[in-house]
């Protein structure tokens, strides 16, 4: 009995084909998208945690000021430590091709189970003059296995041969500082070499001895520690800092504050995050699709129910017959969704595990998810099938169903006024089917609006991304040109100022300092300013001696306002300092001071990092020409460049998923403006062809319903546009970082691309509408 | 062609069907005259929709001619029947067909408005007895009042034809006989010609000229032209 009437009900769905496609189309581009989105995000997630575990990320990384060669040693002692390793780090100018830039060059253990182990990419061991090179930094600038690289200590020239290419953990994203809003591949890297090589070229080792005649190894000024199982790392931190100090530690940095980690977490973090968001939508007007159809199909059923009914057939297996539907939408749209979305995982996760720069390992992680959504969706739309047939069995006896149906939404009188009845009687038809058939309008509106939400919050992030880039390159940052020393260089009078074309020049001294209120305590980047600098835009003043100025990010975390004192804490040195001002810096935190305050608080005469420059019309690339003569200056980075290469690196991965958003949302609104018009033409051709009966054209009926349509568009950019304002602001929460705040801006020219997709997509949707309607037979219909 | 014709149908063939071919008409020649009442009266299958819906250019013939004061429908274009539809011929349905989401007054200003003459819609709401009821919904009138509001939606455009497919196929016995009344009262106040399809043999004695037909055919004809 129940197969028998599935096979009555499919073949009156036949007629509404075009809806139950559209409901397909639409699961399939959920599931697709959770899938996809969600598979990306757990195979992500534990490539990392896989890559993080196979080479041994330290739980914990001490810098210290003072080298020694008994670092591990000294490591050893610390109480929950189960294992050590100890590093020399040398900050070097190196000549890479063309370009001369800052390498970090880093010793390290070759063991396969050491701290921080290398992941070998290309090339083979390390020869005695050769090094490896971390893989973001050799694509950027093209090396390979075979090239040479320059490393420029104290002006020698020690030529080296790349051996390798490879990553490792803490270096997924090769950060320089927490201000850096990119990976400043331009002008810095990491690279890593032997002990012997380091140690001759921290002076340490004649030329010709081999780091084997050598008892001892190099001064190591970094030591990595990993901690015991079930012991706190913030504990040991802590207790490695008072172990660890008459190494006068900088930084002691826990595994997840590093910058590389920050990153590359709140990367994989955000996918997880739109995964759990934007497939809901597709999902949410997947199942309102569904259950319109049915509803509709209840509807046009109502006879044969009544009939049915009167013939003695249960209400349960109509009901079963019915749930059909919604079985068949939701298992077609739920296969078809996790086969598409199983090959655009793969393909994200390749493409994102290349753009984090780390191999894809763990496993396929992406079992669950479809069997989630699967379940998720048949579920739902059961249920989203099930209300209206319930409804109609519920409340009737089977003689009300045999009954012509009145109509509950039309008035006995025109109950219209004003604007309605002003409208030539043909749009009358219009307006009235906008404002009772909510049955009819509520789709396109609900799918258009959803359509609208996610183009805007889409398009949104670029508009974040490129005020963000704006601010700090133009606003915040104003120099032309900055010149990071190789050393530091005290402040003499003229510091690059006398240099050709340069306008002014403002030195910056940049340290990392230990900043602790009554609420607690942060490790920023502390910045010394000259007097009277307006390079970088502090606000309304300058911090003066025993001031300081801090980010808006660290007085949230700290709890500072003007006027509270903090101490200041660099290499051990304390001092206590007033909080002046708060100065809103989108990209990374830190806390400015008088450059001689910083330098005395470091037990340095006053002296600069970093000199920022202001030219005054020259050709910006000679002057980076002249400036690289000098032997103190280790790179020179230009705005422009700087800003391209975010442009072209960050933003590249936006753009990909910007796009792929933007067309799901723009499909998605085309196919429920589409399926919902197929079903007005069937349920409205009456109409139609009386009108065409008495004379209209079909290319006027279907400007008309395309003139409808658009109204209805209108009506969902008055909908959509707040909802989605409301929903960038949300997601400007989740995109921002502990490196980034995603600033909450929308351009206006993107709210005209979303008024402008609604449009096209209504339009295009109208487009073989007065074909169909020319198709409509009228004598068939006019005997009815 | 003689100026009492309005239309001229001569050896009109209609096929449904393209397998197997069903004969709706099979060779149909006849006048209608200006002005005149004229009855086509068959049982259900005679073919006399068929006739009307031709006659009516909402549905073309297989074969024949079909004259309309000298222009042939069969060859027209659908341009030319839609502007045929709407100039020259008045519809009026068994089942209505009216719109439901208009009121009385505005189905009928639909077509005034079509062809520029709304001035006799308030005219017409009366002459078809519905100043009450003009601003109700089809959905609430009577089968009657809605027949009478699709009549007078069908002369508002003052056509030169105007075609009933068994107008009174839904009524009661005393309600059809009015509308019967008012039809052929138009009929004779505005000269328009009426082709009124029923199977209804008492409905006929009102009409100037009755044309009776079996299997597509013609298999007789009483009366004269007015």
């Amino acid at each position: 009995m129940t197969w028998l009437l599935i096979r009555r009900l499919l073949r009156a769905s036949w007629r509404v084909r075009g809806q139950v496609f559209v409901a397909v189309a639409v699961v399939m581009l959920g599931v697709s998208a959770l899938v996809a989105l969600g598979g990306s995000y757990r195979q992500l997630a534990a490539s990392r945690d896989a890559f993080y575990a196979r080479y041994r990320i330290a739980d914990i990384t001490v810098n210290t000021l003072v080298g020694s060669h008994d670092a591990r040693d000294l490591a050893n002692g610390i109480p929950g430590v189960e294992r050590t390793a100890a590093r020399l780090v040398l900050p070097l100018s190196a000549n890479v091709g063309e370009a001369r830039l800052m390498l970090e060059v880093r010793t390290f253990e070759p063991e396969a189970d050491s701290l921080n182990a290398l992941h070998l990419y290309e090339g083979s061991g390390l020869l005695e003059s050769g090094i490896y090179v971390e893989r973001n930094f050799a694509r950027h600038h093209g090396l390979e296995v075979g090239d040479s690289v320059e490393l420029l200590p104290d002006s020698e020239v020690v030529r080296l041969t790349v051996s390798g290419i490879v990553g490792s953990p803490d270096v997924v994203y090769t950060m320089r500082t927490i201000q850096d809003i990119a990976p400043p591949l331009d002008g810095f890297g990491v690279a890593y070499v032997g002990e012997a090589t380091a140690r001759r070229i921290a002076g340490e080792l004649p030329e010709g001895a081999s780091a084997r005649s050598v008892l001892v190894g190099p001064e190591y000024n970094q030591i990595l520690l990993a901690v015991d199982n079930g012991v706190r790392v913030s504990e040991v931190a802590e207790d490695a800092e008072e172990h660890l100090s008459s190494l006068r530690p900088t930084r002691v940095i826990k595994n997840r504050d590093l910058l590389s980690d920050i990153v590359l977490r709140n990367n994989i973090d955000q996918i997880g995050a739109v995964a759990a968001v934007f497939p809901m939508m597709f999902v949410v007007v997947a199942l309102m699709l569904i259950y319109v159809l049915i509803a509709r199909l209840v509807e046009a059923q109502r006879r044969e129910l009544g009939v049915l009914l009167a013939l003695g057939v249960g209400h349960a297996p109509l009901m079963l017959s019915f749930m059909a539907i919604p079985v068949l939408i939701g298992g077609l749209g739920a296969v078809a969704g996790v086969l598409l979305g199983e090959r655009l995982a793969t393909l994200a996760v390749s493409f994102y595990a290349s753009y984090f720069n780390m191999p894809v390992m763990g496993g396929v992680q992406s079992v669950g998810t479809p069997w989630l959504a699967i379940m998720l969706i048949l579920v739902t739309c059961l249920f989203a099938g099930a209300l209206p047939v319930r409804h109609m069995l519920a409340v009737q006896v089977p003689i009300d169903l045999l009954r012509p149906h009145t109509p509950t939404a039309s008035k006995e009188t025109d109950t219209l006024g004003g604007v309605v009845r002003r409208l030539p009687v043909r749009w009358r038809i219009s307006a009235r089917s906008l404002l009772r058939n909510h049955r009819r309008s509520r789709p396109v509106v609900l799918g258009s609006v959803a359509s609208i939400v996610l183009i805007v919050c889409s398009v949104f992030i670029l508009d974040g991304m490129d005020y963000l880039m704006r601010a700090h390159f133009s606003e915040f940052n104003r120099q032309d040109v900055t010149v990071v020393f190789t050393e530091m260089q005290e402040i003499g009078a003229g510091l690059l100022s006398d240099e050709p074309h340069v306008a002014r020049a403002e030195p910056i001294l940049e340290l990392p300092v230990r900043v602790t209120s009554t609420q607690g305590s942060q490790t920023v980047v502390g910045t010394g300013v000259s007097p009277g600098a307006h390079l970088l835009d502090l606000g309304d003043r300058l911090p003066g001696p025993g001031e300081v100025i801090v980010s808006e990010r660290l007085a949230e975390e700290l709890f500072l306002t003007p006027g509270d004192w903090v101490t200041v804490d660099v290499a051990g040195n304390t001092s206590e300092f007033r909080v002046v001002a708060r100065v809103t810096q989108l990209v990374g935190t830190g806390a400015y001071f008088p450059i001689e305050s910083l330098s005395e608080l470091a037990d340095i005469p006053p002296s600069a990092t970093k000199a920022l420059l202001e030219t005054s019309g020259a050709d910006i690339a000679s002057l980076r020409t002249s400036l690289m003569t000098n032997p103190a200056i280790g790179t020179v980075e230009l705005r422009e460049e700087q800003r391209d290469l975010f442009r072209n690196t960050y933003m590249g991965a936006l753009y990909v998923f910007v796009g792929m958003a933007a067309f799901f949302a723009f499909t998605m609104g085309f196919l429920v403006v589409f399926g919902t018009t197929s079903i007005d033409l069937i349920e409205r051709a009456a109409d139609f062809v009386i009108l065409k009966t008495i004379g209209y054209s079909a290319g006027e009926i279907a400007r008309q319903m395309t003139i409808e349509n658009l109204v209805l568009s209108v009506e969902s950019m008055l909908m959509g546009m707040p909802l989605a304002v409301l929903m960038a602001w949300q997601l400007s929460g989740v995109f921002g970082t502990d490196i980034l705040s995603m600033p909450f801006v929308i351009y206006p020219r993107t709210m005209v691309i979303a008024a402008g997709a609604s449009v096209a997509f209504t339009v295009l949707a109208q487009a073989r509408n007065g074909w169909e309607i020319e198709q409509q037979g009228m004598t068939g219909q006019l005997a009815e | 062609m003689s100026s009492g014709v309005l239309m001229r149908l001569t050896e009109v063939i209609k096929t449904y069907g393209d397998g197997v071919k069903v004969p709706a008409l099979r060779g149909i020649t006849l006048d209608i005259m200006e002005g005149e009442f004229l009855v086509l009266l068959g049982h259900s299958g005679s073919g006399k929709s068929t006739l009307l819906n031709i006659v009516g250019g909402v549905d073309g013939a297989t074969s024949g001619q079909v004259l309309f004061r000298g222009s042939d429908l069969v060859s027209a274009s659908g341009r030319e029947l839609r502007r045929y539809r709407r100039e020259h011929v008045g519809y009026v349905f068994q089942f209505y067909n009216l719109i439901a989401s208009l009121t009385a007054r505005e189905n009928i200003l639909l077509a005034a408005e079509m062809v520029g003459s709304p001035a006799s819609v308030d005219e017409l709401i009366t002459a078809v007895g519905l100043d009450e009821k003009a601003n109700r919904f089809p959905s609430h009138l009577s089968g009657g009042e809605q027949q009478r509001v699709a009549i007078a939606r069908a002369v508002v455009k003052s056509p030169d034809l105007l075609l009933c497919d068994e107008p009174t196929g839904a009524l009661d016995s005393g309600t059809g006989d009015r509308v019967i009344q008012l039809i052929r009262e138009l009929n004779l106040q505005r000269g328009t010609a009426v082709v009124m399809a029923t199977h209804n043999r008492d409905i006929a004695t009102v009409a100037d000229r009755v044309v009776e037909l079996r299997d597509g055919r013609i298999v007789n004809t009483s009366g004269q032209p007015a």
